[in-house]
């Protein structure tokens, strides 16, 4: 039997050829002659193209329908009377079709049609990558030769290939889903990889990939990995949970199943979307029971966007509904959606370290209470479970859309556009949920207009018909009718139903900032707009969520990074020195700034709506910092696990910040951001140093730097702290164990991709110290860790071994907020003051820890260190040397402080200890006695007023019955008194205000140069000095630094611009290395 | 038009396909479809037949090759004596072949799947063509089959598709439940669930055979999805055969009849429950908690609840207190929540988990008071229910005093755990 196209064609053919024929008794020339695609041809690629020409005279443009509808993409004319078109998978095409053209006879009027049927069988295909150029390209684009392609008419989706191990987030073995991208979207990768999660701690190593089918019979083209089980060494559940005191179930820690994996990634002809089926076999003469899932780590610089969910953002439950994880920045244009088919009521996830766990059958806090159990698998038996990841084209809706599609979940459709006074608006964002008194309390779904300013998708409806509101915004423009918040647009949704709902914003105005240096040229630098949005991003007060300290759900946006409170907005300037940027119709104030070697730069602005705001800006360094190079040495970007921030975002921040060298140490990976900084045109205004965060889950984070990066490993090299093993014998049950601290220093010190300077600092050491309960007061210091603990941690060692190991240098003090500080002055110094009590010649590090961009963290602490000339420059930084400064303990750090000490002999020998290059950080004196010059710079937006000198310092634990964190007791006290330059001889010492540069207004800078005694000396000293602005006498460094300032107490810009005064903020701050007095 | 709305034609099309019901796509996920199993093989695959396996070859990627010689066939053209080749594949490289030299079996097999990996597993044309594929992705074969199974299949692929759907096919399927060997039962259970009126097809000869498969002790795991079918379908023509079942059966009643009896009506009433209950039997008092519904029944559940020794019987009478007393039954499903066992435990959750919001304070109560491991369940329980519930969440995820309730509730509320730097 035909099908019903084919029979439509066939009655409609004759009437043609009835019709055909008399036209040509009457006049033989016009004709219309169809060239493709020919009769009952079977299109077995993506697209058909359609040509057909008009022979003759005709009157307009011909009329074309594809399957009696009007064809939905444009005819091109060339030449003229041949029209061409390429029909696409969406383009209404079905198995069968009918292609009609009809055109008018010029003269008599008279129609002439032509039509043709033809079948559509595209076919997706799986493959071998043979070369580079057909793999997946982008930030995360991690496709090698080698690896499997699956490709359909809409995507592109990329299986690693097998039997390989590079620690790497949750992708530290090989055959699972690394990349994915829409066709036709290139560059656009932002997916790390997912794999399949067997048991809670243990994910499948495949061993094989095969390419299943590789879709030449028209089916599904499938890919298969399969392999056993094994550690997935990244995370360690167990113990995060055990640290919490609740008994971990020993039937999910670290347990080696007789258990083998397949994974099926099946990609049909027209999705966008894998189906993945995990088939376990118990291969065990006993039956198991197992949980299963997914852990997931898309990783890019990706949004959260979830259902159920009372807000845009990631979930406030645990529930596994739909989960997208949608560009922005860079990333704008593409998405990934992940969900599951329904295998039990408790489908539920947990989102650790950065990475989402997803449990396909149970509920995560019930099986980590050991309350619920695994499936049961009998001996031979085998057990499927199923999810499905898609790739979009960076609509959140996507994701629901495919879940309801594999769900069945009742729906219908609303499309709509969004313009800015009348012009289409890409990027706008519209939300569509349930509202109560105005507030959304439940997401139905959520978009982001397309270039054309439009969106479209499904409204699920799970319990049937329900009104919902629909609200549209966009960044920098205001709402719907100019309030302050967006008014819904209320719709009853009833299955099956479309609707439309179009928006018109009204219009913005914009700012443009052009930022020079003191001889003219143009500065990279931050340009901070101060005040309050008119139409701010509407935060969802949602379930108790001011117990939270804040709001996880926008109405709109994920707040997740979100800009600190007073600013509107930033941008960077870059190399050109300008920023351009939307900014509703308002008054504000405008900063620049370069962070705390320069100056700033403010002019107040007021925006009218399509007006253009100019700024001209300034400013000038105006510190003394000659012989110095400033770093960041902990800084995350898009290659680690939980950070989203892209390269040219990394590179543009700290440039605009004024850090000369970035230190990359993303999570197991080796990053260069030279090629970045080339590209930008940023090389004279900053650098960068290849490291990575060794990062074991329980026992510290271990920063490693200057490395190599090597190109076979998508890590590029990452060091494996957790120690391979042979396939299926990664557990601590078969001999195999995490290195131990010494282990992971002597390994990253001698790896292919360490360096002769390759140094190794203990990041935010609490996590260390802690974690290890080392306590630092004892001689030598010992950790406390029994043998259950031990292998808690899946470390080997005996008891008897120390597991303390005395690394060259300590991050303690990590961030850019006040509680930043706090944990450094509080919890951590004392840490390493008990380690140079007791000799060991330790150096601390400050720096920011920054994962994200918004929230200004890279604005954080930084350290200076010793350079020799020619080196101390952004752009001329030799990464070699600042590790070795580091070893050396030749550096100092601040956030908006910049302090050096000197220590000199006063026996006449001219000893003299000091920081820099080529000095020496030990001096003797005959006599034991010593003067210490300490020289305090700071700009004049970060004033101080207290100094503090630590002197073999007593320590204090913060929990006597912990003693694993220790704060201290300085030695000596000196305040300047009222924290004004102004007023001198109120304290101890003054602080005296310097001209820089006196052509660029405010390019001063404060200073203080003071000399304190100390004699008797009778003992080996160290020394250190800390600076502070106090709060309550001092103004916080905001806008420069801009976290924490009180929203209570400044409601107005006016109360953002009067200093700030006690209205708590970030403080100046500034800490050198020790100098140490050797007794004669 | 618009962009976006010609790029979302086709989806746009199917999602309002069905008078706005989505209908999955072919590649759409379903727990179980009816192509899926060795029951649905059997019915749809164009070779059926009884054979012995001659010989057992490995192919590349898990894949195998067998020869057998055929007993008989259940379809025509395949004589007594002739040789048929089959291959399949293993779900995983380990798993052993599934069909074994020397064993006679049940096999349906149709056409060799066209996937490309069979060009690799067997190179030839000619010889793929020689092959016939193992149906339901490998599922459709039986070893050892037995007379009983043979006859019921036999009878029902006479009987032809269409009588199948109705009461011919559900006398088959439970007449399969009731003597086939487990994957044949399990699949005929869950082919039964496909009827979307049970009651109207079952039969006397039916029914009678719905009651052997739900009391055959070789698999227990057939009485949930049975009993399931009881409860959804209440099929009047099983209450007699099971009332006479049971009167035929005393004094050693089946106790899963009285639980299909308490399903079928609702509940038990006191005069079958409360001498159930203070059985020393567990099974039975097993039973008659979970069916039980008169006002004495009530009382001994609570009792049960709290001094049987049994924990499926306390599990089973803390999942009825909720059931039947609904918020009433609050001090009970709270107080089970320090059960020591954690099937108590956890029915204890989702007894609680039910009674929503009225549950939120008392839980707040367990959680600030109760047990660590009481506490620990209630957050639990907690994260089953509604916003009320995740409001309290939210708050313990930030100020309880201890760190473990924290920790669950941080995980409950969707907060990342674990070390952020």
């Amino acid at each position: 039997m035909l099908p019903p196209a084919r029979l439509l064609l066939r009655s409609a053919g004759l009437a043609l050829l009835a019709v055909t024929t008399m036209a040509a008794r009457c006049n033989p020339t016009p004709t219309i002659t169809i060239t493709s695609p020919l009769p009952l041809e079977a299109a077995a690629s993506c697209e058909v193209e359609l040509r057909f020409e008009l022979v003759g005279a005709f009157t307009g443009p011909p009329d074309v329908t594809l399957n009696f509808a009007p064809l939905a993409v444009p005819l091109t004319e060339s030449p003229p009377g041949t029209y061409r078109a390429t029909i696409g998978v969406d383009d209404g095409l079905t198995a069968d079709n009918i292609l009609l053209v009809r055109a008018i006879r010029a003269g008599d009027g008279e129609p002439l049609t032509q039509g043709v049927s033809f079948a559509y069988a595209p076919r997706a295909t799986a493959s071998v990558i043979a070369n580079a150029a057909e793999g997946i390209t982008g930030p995360l684009g991690h496709s090698r030769v080698g690896d499997f392609l699956l490709e359909s008419c809409k995507a592109r989706f990329v299986v690693q290939k097998g039997a390989q191990r590079d620690l790497y987030s949750v992708g530290q073995y090989g055959g699972n889903l690394i990349d994915a991208e829409l066709k036709g979207r290139p560059g656009l990768d932002n997916f790390l990889e997912m794999a399949p999660m067997v048991n809670v701690e243990t994910v499948v190593n495949p061993q094989t990939v095969v390419i299943v089918n590789d879709g030449s019979d028209g089916n599904p083209a499938v890919v298969r990995a399969c392999g056993p089980d094994d550690l997935l060494d990244f995370v360690n559940p167990s113990s995060l949970i055990s640290d919490a005191g609740i008994p971990f179930p020993a039937a999910l820690n670290d347990n080696d199943q007789p258990v083998e994996g397949c994974t099926d990634y099946t990609l049909a002809p027209e999705d966008a979307h894998v189906r993945i089926d995990t088939t376990l076999t118990n291969l065990g003469a006993e039956s198991i029971r197992t949980m299963f899932g997914d852990w997931i780590n898309p990783a890019g610089e990706l949004d959260v966007v979830q259902t159920p969910n009372p807000g845009v953002g990631a979930g406030l439950n645990n529930l596994v509904g739909a989960m997208s994880f949608r560009g922005v920045g860079e990333a704008e244009g593409v998405d990934y959606s992940y969900t599951t088919t329904p295998l039990g009521a408790d489908g539920s996830y947990v989102v650790i370290s950065g990475v989402v766990v997803v449990l396909h059958n149970k509920s995560v806090l019930l099986a980590l209470l050991g309350i619920e159990m695994g499936d049961l698998i009998a001996p031979g038996a085998s057990v499927t479970f199923t999810r499905f990841l898609g790739v979009g084209d960076g609509s959140p809706s996507n994701a629901i859309d495919l879940a309801a599609e594999v769900r069945s979940t009742p729906a219908a459709t609303i499309d709509g556009c969004v313009t800015v006074a009348g012009v289409p608006a890409p990027g706008a964002k519209v939300t569509v949920g349930s509202f109560d008194s105005g507030a959304l309390v439940d997401l139905a779904t959520h978009f982001t207009t397309d270039a054309a300013g439009c969106y479209a998708g499904a409204v699920p409806l799970p319990g049937g018909a329900n009104t919902f509101g629909v609200v549209a915004g966009r960044r920098g423009t205001p709402y719907q009718g100019g309030g302050v918040t967006p008014p819904p647009t209320f719709v009853l949704f009833a299955p099956g139903a479309q609707e439309t709902v179009d928006f018109d914003l009204p219009a913005t105005g914009s700012v443009s900032v052009t930022v020079t240096d003191d001889a003219g040229q143009p500065l990279p630098a931050r340009v901070s707009v101060v005040g309050f949005d008119p139409s701010p991003e509407i935060l969802i007060a949602g379930p108790a969520l001011p117990v939270l300290g804040g709001s996880t759900l926008g109405l709109l946006n994920d707040p997740g990074d979100s800009i600190p409170f007073g600013l509107v907005d930033f941008r960077y300037t870059g190399a050109g020195g300008n920023a351009t940027f939307d900014v509703e119709p308002g008054s504000y104030q405008v900063f620049v700034s370069r962070g705390t070697e320069y100056s700033i730069a403010s002019q107040p602005i007021t925006i009218t709506a399509n007006q253009q705001a100019v700024v001209n800006a300034q400013i000038a360094p105006v510190l003394e910092t000659t012989g110095f190079v400033s770093s960041d040495f902990h800084v995350h970007g898009i290659n680690s696990a939980d950070s989203g921030v892209s390269h040219t975002d990394r590179v543009d921040s700290y440039a605009g910040e004024g850090v000369d060298n970035i230190v990359m140490t993303d999570h197991h990976a080796h990053t260069d951001l030279d090629p970045t900084i080339a590209a930008i045109g940023l090389s004279d205004w900053v650098s960068a140093t290849i490291g990575e965060e060794i990062t074991t889950f329980d026992y510290g984070h271990f920063n490693g730097y200057p490395f190599t990066v090597d190109p076979t490993r998508v890590s590029g090299g990452s060091t494996d702290w957790a120690g391979a093993a042979p396939p299926g014998a990664d557990f601590p049950s078969a001999g195999a164990f995490n290195l131990t601290p010494a282990e992971i220093h002597a390994l990253a010190t001698t790896s292919a991709t360490s360096t002769p300077d390759t140094t190794v600092q203990i990041n935010h050491i609490d996590s260390h110290f802690e974690t290890l309960r080392i306590d630092t007061s004892l001689v030598p210091p010992q950790d406390g860790l029994n043998a259950a603990g031990r292998l808690e941690r899946r470390l080997g060692a005996p008891v008897s071994e120390n597991l303390f190991f005395p690394f060259p240098a300590l991050e303690i003090w990590n961030g850019s907020s006040r509680g930043a500080q706090s944990e450094f002055l509080d919890q951590r110094i004392g840490i390493w003051f008990n380690l140079l009590n007791q000799g060991i010649e330790t150096t601390y590090i400050a720096d920011s820890d920054s994962h994200s961009f918004s929230n200004l963290r890279s604005a954080g602490a930084r350290t200076w260190t010793a350079a020799a000339p020619g080196s101390d420059q952004a752009g001329t930084v030799d990464s070699g040397e600042v590790a070795n400064m580091v070893d050396a303990g030749k550096a100092t750090g601040g956030q908006g402080v910049f302090v050096t000490t000197a220590l000199r002999a006063t026996d006449g020998s001219g000893s003299t200890a000091d920081l820099t290059r080529f000095g020496s950080t030990h001096v003797t004196d005959a006599n034991g006695n010593v003067e210490l010059d300490i020289r305090i710079q700071a700009p004049t937006w970060a004033p101080f007023d207290r100094v503090e000198i630590y002197a073999n310092a007593a320590t204090v634990p913060v929990d006597v019955s912990a003693p694993y964190l220790y704060g201290a007791v300085p030695s000596r006290v000196l305040a300047e008194g009222d924290c004004s330059p102004a007023t001198t001889g109120d304290g101890d010492f003054d602080v005296s205000v310097v001209d820089v540069v006196p052509a660029v207004p405010g390019a001063s800078r404060l200073e203080a140069n003071l000399t304190v005694p100390f004699a008797g000396l009778t003992e080996d000293t160290w020394f250190v000095v800390v600076v502070k602005g106090t709060d309550g006498t001092c103004s916080p460094m905001f806008p420069v630094f801009p976290s924490n300032l009180s929203s209570a107490s400044n409601t107005t810009l006016a109360d953002l611009l009067d200093g700030n005064v006690g209205e708590s903020g970030v403080m100046a701050l500034g800490a050198t290395n020790a100098l140490y007095f050797d007794a004669p | 038009m618009r962009s976006s709305t010609r790029r979302y034609g086709a989806r746009a099309a199917r999602l309002l396909a069905g008078a706005g019901v989505l209908v999955a796509t072919a590649t759409a996920a379903a727990a179980r479809t009816a192509a899926d199993g060795v029951l649905a093989a059997i019915e749809t695959a164009p070779v059926v037949v009884i054979a012995e396996v001659r010989d057992v070859e490995p192919l590349a990627h898990a894949g195998y090759r067998a020869t057998l010689a055929v007993e008989r066939s259940l379809h025509p053209g395949l004589s007594p004596g002739a040789t048929v080749a089959v291959a399949w594949e293993e779900p995983t490289p380990s798993r052993p072949a599934r069909l074994a030299v020397g064993r006679r079996v049940l096999a349906a097999a149709g056409p060799l799947p066209t996937a490309s990996i069979w060009r690799v597993r067997v190179p030839g044309a000619e010889a793929r063509a020689s092959l016939l594929g193992l149906a339901g992705s490998g599922e459709g074969y039986v070893e050892r089959p037995s007379a009983a199974e043979l006859d019921v299949i036999e009878h029902a692929l006479r009987a032809g598709a269409e009588a199948r759907r109705g009461d011919a096919g559900v006398l088959y399927l439970s007449r399969l439940a009731a003597v086939g060997q487990a994957r044949l039962a399990r699949d005929a259970a869950v082919q039964l669930g496909d009827f979307s009126q049970l009651g109207d097809h079952l039969t006397a000869p039916a029914a009678s055979a719905f009651l052997d498969a739900l009391v055959r002790d070789d698999l227990p795991e057939l009485r949930e999805p049975l009993l399931g079918l009881i409860e959804a379908h209440r099929p009047e023509a099983l209450g007699p055969p099971l009332r006479a079942r049971i009167a035929a059966t005393e004094p050693s009643v089946p106790p899963v009849l009285f639980v299909a009896l308490g399903a079928l009506e609702g509940g038990l009433d006191d005069s079958l429950a409360v001498p159930l209950l203070q059985s020393g039997a567990v099974e039975e008092r097993a039973a008659a908690a979970r069916q039980a519904s008169g006002p004495r029944a009530l009382e001994l559940l609570r009792e049960r609840l709290r001094g049987d020794t049994e924990p499926a019987v306390r599990a089973a009478a803390v999942t009825r207190l909720v059931e039947i007393d609904g918020a009433a039954a609050l001090p009970e499903a709270t107080g089970a929540l320090a059960d020591p066992a954690p099937e108590v435990r956890l029915a204890a959750v989702r007894g609680a988990a039910r009674i929503d919001p009225e549950a939120v304070e008392p839980l707040r109560d367990v959680a600030l008071r109760g047990s660590p491991d009481a506490a620990r369940a209630a957050i639990a329980a907690l994260s089953l229910m509604g916003a009320e519930a995740h409001v309290l969440l939210a708050e313990f995820a930030v100020a309880h005093p201890d760190t473990a309730i924290r920790t669950l509730a941080r995980i409950a509320i969707g907060e990342p755990v674990g070390h952020e730097h």
